[in-house]
C-alpha cells in the first residue's frame, strides 16, 4: 500500500477496526438503560417543585420503614450467604472429585431453575401443613402449627437460599486462582492446616469475599420476588412498595420515579465504594489478570491491634486446632456446607413432591399420591400457552443476543480501547443493578413510545439482563480459543474477515449456541422487566405462575414447576453436550 | 517485652546438633494404582551431604522429593532424617525446608512475612524472629529488600527469598526442587556457585533435583540418577561422568560414544569388545562381565585422541567432517564397520589437523572407555 492510499483511507473511510464491534451493545444500552433512567429522573421532579416526591418518599413512615428493613434484610442476606457460600465454594476448589462435580450441579444448576419455582418451594416448605410444622409437631416441640409464611424468618431464609449462587460464584471464581502450591508450601514450612487457612487461603480469597458481599448486597436492595410472595402485606421491602406505587399511580409517575431513582442511586453509590476495593470485571471474565498485592494488609488501613491479634492469638489459636483430627476442624465447613446445599435443592424436591400429590393442603409428607393435576396440566390451555410464548419469546431473545453478544465478546477480548474496564463494567451491570429500578424506567418510556404489552417491548426488556451472561460465555469460549490458528490463516493469505469466517467461527460455532442456550434461560425465567412491560395480553410462564400464586397454592403451580425444571435441565444438558461433543475432535 | 504465653525461646525449638541431618531411604516405594512411579529404593544420605536426584521428566525425582517433604504418601518403605522416622508425619511437623521451581512465595505477604512465616509457626518469640529473618536475608544479601512483595522483586531475588525463607529455621535438611529452572542461564550459573558457598556455610543436608546435568555434575557432592522411577546409577560426579553404570547414564550426562560389540577377551580389570565389523576395542570390565556377552563400549569423545592412521593401533576410521568450533575441533570420523561417530578434538599448539576423506586412527586409554552389559 502506497503511503497516499494509506492516507486517504485514514482520512475519507473510517478504517475498520475491531473494537467497532463493541458499538451495537453500547447502543442498545443507550436506549435501554441510559434514555429510561434519564426519563425517569426528569419526571421525578416534576417543576415547580423538583424534590417534592423525595420529599414524600423520604419522610413517610411507611416508606422510612420499608427502607430500614431491606437494609437488614440486605445485610441479614450478606452475611447469610457468605457464611453458607464461603465453605460451599472452598469445598467446590478444594474438596475430592466427586465431591467438587457434584456441588457445582446441586449448587450451579439450580441457579438456573427459575427463582420463581425455589421460591414457590419455600412457600410450601413454610405453609401450615408444610414439612417443617409437620417435624416439629412430631416431635411435640409446638401444639399447634406456626405461622412461618408471611414472617421475616421465611423473607430471610428465602432470599438467602435465592441469592447463595451469586456469593458462591465469584468466591469459587477467586479461590480457584489460588495456587496449590502455596497452601502446600505452607504446610511445608511448619504450618498445620488450619494455619495454612488462615494465613494463606483466607487472605488470598478477600478479593471474591469483597466482590461477593458486593453483588448480593446490592440485588438484595432490590430484591423484589422472593420477599413478596414470602413477606405478605406486613413485611413489604422497598422494592415491593415501588412495585405497588407503580401499579397505584399509574397517572402519576411522578412518586414511583422518584423511588426508583433513589434505589438506582444507592445502588450506584454501593457498588461504587466497593469498586475500590475489588474490580468485578476480574471475576467475570476470564481474564487471568495477576491481583496485584500491595502493603494493604501491613500499611496505614489496618490497626495495631489487629497485628497484635493476627500475630499472636490468631497464630496461637490455629496452632491449638491444628492438633485437633482433621475430619473436627472441618466439621463446621462441612456442615454449613451441607446446609448450603439443602438450602438449594430441598425445594425444588419438596416442588416435586407436591406435584404428585393429592392435596396441598394435606401433611408433609403425603401419603396419597396421583397424577391427576398433570393431567389438569395438560389438558389446559392456559399453561400451554403460557409454555409457547415463553418458549417463542426464550428463541427470539436468544437469537438476538447471540449475535449482539457475540460482536462484544470479540470486541472486548480483541480490541484494545481507551476505557474498556469502564465498558466491560457497562455491560455486565445488568447483573447487580435492580431489575425494579430499571424496569420502572423502561415503563415509563414504553408507555410513551408504544412499546408497552408488544412482543417487541417484552423482547427487547429480556435482552437487558440475557447480554451480561451470554457476553461472558462467548468471551470465556474466546478466550480459550488459540488465536494462532487464525494468525495462520492470515499468514497464508486470508483477508481478517475470511480468516475470521473460514476459522474462527466454526471453531467458536458451539460457544455462540451455548451462549444463546443461556439466553434462553434468562429470558425463561424472567420475572421483573415482564411483570412491567407484559400489559395485557402477553402471558409468559414465569407471569402466569406469579399470578397464581398470588390467589392460591395449587398443586398444579408444582407440576408446572417441574415443567420448567424439565426445560432448564434439557437447555442445560443440550449446553453441555455441545461442548463435550466439540472437545473430542480438538483432542483427537 | 514480655514474652507471649506459650512462647519458648527459638533453641530449644532447634536440633541438638547443629548442621545436617543424615536422611535415610529404606525400601521407600511409589505406586500410582499398578503403575510404579518409584520402585523400591535403599539410599543412606550423609549429614552435611550434598545429593542430587537427577533424570527426566517422568524419572520419578520429585515424587521422592514429594515423599521427603510429606506431599505424598510412601506405598512402602520407610524414610528416616537421624533415625527419627519422617514418614508418618504431616508435612508441618518434618521440620524440613523446601525450595520450589516457582518459589512458592506468599503474594499477600511482604518478603519480612514470608521469611518470619516458619518461625511464627514455631511459636518463636518477636525479638528472635527479627534477629533470625535479618541474618536469613543478609546471607542472600536482600536485607534492604525487607519490606517489599514478592510482586516488586525480579526473579532471581525471589528465588533469593524463599531460599532465605527454607533456611530461617536451620532444618537438618533442605530440599530443592529444580530451584533455578525459572532463572535466565547467565543468572543460573551465579546462582550455583552461590549456593554452593552457601552449603560450605550452613553445613545442611540438601537434596536437589534437577534435569540438568551441568547443574548436577557442579553442586553436587554425590549423584543420584533416575530413569523410570528406577535408580540407574549413585555415585560422585565424577564416577557417573567417568565411569557410567549404563548407557543411559552415559548418554544422559555429557555426551558418549558407544560401540556395541561381543566381549571376546575378559582380564580383571579390562576387556577385549569386537564389534559386528570386526573392530577391536579394549575398555574397563564392569558389572563382571565375561567373554561372550553382548556388551557396549562407551567412551567420552574428548577423551580419544586422533592420530595420523598406523596399523595396528587404535581403531581405524575415515574423516567424514570437520567443524571448527574455536576451543575445539569436532570431526566426524566413519569405522570401517561404518559407524560413524562425532570426536572432540582441542586446539591446542601442536595438535595436527585432518582433512576430509583422510584415514586415521582413534586411540583411547583403556581405562577411560567402560564396557556394559546391554
Amino acid at each position: 500500500m502506497s503511503e497516499e492510499s494509506r492516507g486517504r483511507a485514514g482520512f475519507g473511510a473510517v478504517r475498520w477496526r475491531v473494537e467497532y464491534l463493541v458499538v451495537p451493545v453500547l447502543a442498545f444500552y443507550a436506549l435501554t438503560l441510559f434514555w429510561p433512567a434519564l426519563r425517569m429522573v426528569l419526571v421525578s421532579m416534576p417543576e415547580g417543585d423538583p424534590f417534592r416526591y423525595y420529599r414524600d418518599v423520604l419522610t413517610s413512615g411507611l416508606y422510612q420503614e420499608a427502607m430500614l428493613r431491606t437494609f437488614v434484610y440486605s445485610v441479614i442476606a450478606t452475611l447469610g450467604t457468605l457464611v453458607l457460600g464461603y465453605p460451599l465454594a472452598y469445598f467446590m476448589v478444594r474438596g475430592r472429585t466427586w465431591i467438587r462435580i457434584s456441588i457445582t450441579v446441586l449448587v450451579v444448576v439450580p441457579m438456573f431453575v427459575a427463582l420463581l419455582v425455589r421460591t414457590f418451594g419455600w412457600m410450601m416448605i413454610f405453609s401450615r401443613t408444610g414439612p417443617i410444622n409437620r417435624v416439629l409437631l412430631s416431635l411435640d416441640l409446638i401444639e399447634e402449627p406456626m405461622r412461618l409464611m408471611y414472617t421475616t424468618f421465611a423473607v430471610q431464609v428465602g432470599m438467602v437460599a435465592v441469592l447463595l449462587p451469586f456469593m458462591v460464584l465469584p468466591l469459587y471464581a477467586t479461590m480457584r486462582r489460588i495456587d496449590p502450591g502455596l497452601l502446600q508450601a505452607a504446610r511445608g514450612l511448619g504450618a498445620p492446616p488450619p494455619s495454612v487457612f488462615a494465613f494463606v487461603f483466607m487472605p488470598l480469597s478477600m478479593p471474591g469475599v469483597y466482590a461477593g458481599i458486593m453483588i448480593v448486597f446490592v440485588l438484595s436492595l432490590g430484591f423484589y420476588i422472593t420477599p413478596d410472595l414470602l413477606g405478605g402485606s406486613s413485611n413489604q421491602v422497598y422494592a415491593v412498595l415501588l412495585a405497588k406505587a407503580v401499579k397505584l399511580n399509574s397517572t402519576r409517575p411522578g412518586l414511583p420515579a422518584a423511588m426508583a431513582t433513589i434505589l438506582l442511586l444507592v445502588a450506584l453509590v454501593v457498588l461504587a465504594v466497593c469498586a475500590r476495593l475489588v474490580s468485578v470485571n476480574d471475576l467475570w471474565v476470564a481474564e487471568t489478570r495477576q491481583q496485584v498485592w500491595r502493603d494493604r494488609s501491613e500499611g496505614r488501613s489496618s490497626a495495631a491491634w489487629w497485628h497484635r491479634f493476627r500475630d499472636g492469638a490468631l497464630v496461637e489459636f490455629t496452632l491449638r486446632m491444628g492438633k485437633l483430627p482433621y475430619w473436627l476442624h472441618n466439621l463446621p465447613g462441612t456442615l454449613l456446607a451441607g446446609l448450603a446445599i439443602a438450602l438449594s435443592i430441598v425445594p425444588i424436591c419438596v416442588a416435586l413432591v407436591f406435584s404428585f400429590a393429592r392435596s396441598i393442603f394435606l401433611p408433609f409428607p403425603p401419603t396419597e399420591f396421583t397424577l391427576k393435576w398433570y393431567y389438569t396440566f395438560a389438558e389446559s390451555t392456559r399453561w400451554y400457552d403460557a409454555i409457547t410464548t415463553s418458549v417463542i419469546m426464550g428463541l427470539a431473545v436468544a437469537v438476538l443476543v447471540t449475535v449482539v453478544s457475540a460482536l462484544t465478546a470479540i470486541a472486548v477480548v480483541r480490541g484494545r480501547f481507551p476505557g474498556k474496564q469502564w465498558v466491560i463494567s457497562l455491560i455486565l451491570s445488568p447483573l447487580i443493578i435492580p431489575h425494579v429500578a430499571l424496569a420502572v424506567g423502561l415503563w415509563h418510556l414504553f408507555f410513551v413510545v408504544g412499546l408497552s404489552g408488544t412482543w417487541p417491548g417484552v423482547i427487547i426488556a429480556h435482552m437487558i439482563p440475557a447480554i451480561p451472561v451470554t457476553t461472558i460465555v462467548i468471551a470465556a469460549d474466546l478466550h480459550n480459543f488459540d488465536r494462532k490458528l487464525e494468525q495462520v490463516a492470515r499468514g497464508l493469505g486470508a483477508s481478517p474477515v475470511r480468516a475470521f469466517v473460514a476459522v474462527t467461527f466454526p471453531i467458536l460455532r458451539s460457544g455462540f449456541l451455548v451462549g444463546g442456550f443461556f439466553g434462553f434461560l434468562v429470558s425463561l425465567d424472567e420475572l421483573v422487566f415482564t411483570l412491567f412491560l407484559a400489559g395485557y395480553s402477553i402471558r409468559t410462564l414465569p407471569l402466569r405462575l406469579w399470578e397464581d400464586l398470588h390467589v392460591r397454592l395449587d398443586p398444579v403451580l408444582a407440576v408446572v414447576s417441574v415443567v420448567e425444571v424439565l426445560l432448564v435441565l434439557a437447555v442445560l444438558a443440550g449446553s453441555f453436550a455441545i461442548l463435550k461433543l466439540r472437545r473430542r475432535p480438538a483432542g483427537a | 517485652m514480655a514474652p507471649e504465653p506459650g512462647a519458648r525461646p527459638a533453641r530449644d525449638a532447634r536440633p541438638a546438633s547443629r548442621g545436617g541431618g543424615a536422611l535415610r531411604f529404606e525400601g521407600v516405594e511409589k505406586r500410582y494404582g499398578d503403575f510404579p512411579a518409584l520402585k523400591p529404593l535403599d539410599l543412606a544420605i550423609a549429614p552435611g551431604e550434598f545429593l542430587t536426584l537427577l533424570g527426566p521428566s517422568g524419572s520419578g525425582k520429585t515424587t521422592l522429593l514429594s515423599m521427603i517433604a510429606g506431599f505424598e504418601n510412601v506405598s512402602a518403605g520407610a524414610i528416616y532424617l537421624d533415625g527419627r522416622r519422617l514418614d508418618t508425619l504431616p508435612p508441618e511437623k518434618r521440620n524440613v525446608g523446601m525450595v520450589v521451581q516457582n518459589y512458592a512465595l506468599f503474594p499477600h505477604m511482604s518478603v519480612r512475612r514470608n521469611v518470619e512465616f516458619p518461625l511464627r509457626m514455631r511459636r518463636v518469640v518477636r525479638s528472635e524472629i527479627d534477629a533470625s529473618v535479618l541474618r536469613a536475608l543478609e546471607l542472600v544479601e536482600l536485607a534492604d529488600q525487607i519490606d517489599k512483595h514478592p510482586n516488586q522483586l525480579s526473579g532471581g531475588q525471589q528465588q533469593r527469598v524463599a531460599l532465605a525463607r527454607a533456611i530461617v529455621f536451620e532444618p537438618q535438611l533442605l530440599l530443592m526442587d529444580e530451584p533455578l529452572g525459572a532463572l535466565d542461564r547467565r543468572l543460573r550459573e551465579s546462582v550455583q556457585f552461590e549456593l554452593i558457598a552457601m552449603h560450605r556455610k550452613l553445613e545442611t543436608t540438601i537434596v536437589y533435583v534437577t534435569h540438568d546435568q551441568v547443574e548436577a555434575l557442579t553442586m553436587s557432592d554425590r549423584i543420584v540418577v533416575l530413569r523410570d522411577g528406577e535408580v540407574q546409577q549413585v555415585g560422585t560426579p565424577r564416577e557417573i561422568y567417568e565411569l557410567p553404570a549404563n548407557r543411559f547414564v552415559a548418554n544422559f550426562i555429557g555426551n558418549s560414544i558407544s560401540l556395541d560389540g561381543t566381549v571376546s577377551e575378559s582380564g580383571a580389570e579390562t576387556c577385549r569388545l569386537t564389534t559386528a565389523g570386526g573392530v577391536e576395542l579394549e575398555g574397563l570390565r564392569t558389572g563382571g562381565i565375561a567373554a561372550g556377552e553382548a556388551a557396549t563400549l562407551m567412551v567420552r569423545p574428548e577423551r580419544i585422541d586422533l592420530g595420523p592412521h598406523q596399523a595396528g593401533k587404535g581403531v581405524p576410521a575415515r574423516v567424514t567432517d570437520r567443524l571448527f568450533m574455536g576451543e575445539l575441533t569436532r570431526y566426524s570420523v566413519e569405522l570401517e564397520d561404518g559407524t560413524s561417530l562425532d570426536v572432540n578434538q582441542p586446539n591446542t599448539r601442536d595438535r595436527m589437523e585432518f582433512g576430509m576423506g583422510i584415514r586415521v586412527s582413534l586411540v583411547w586409554n583403556a581405562s577411560d572407555a567402560v564396557v556394559v552389559r546391554q
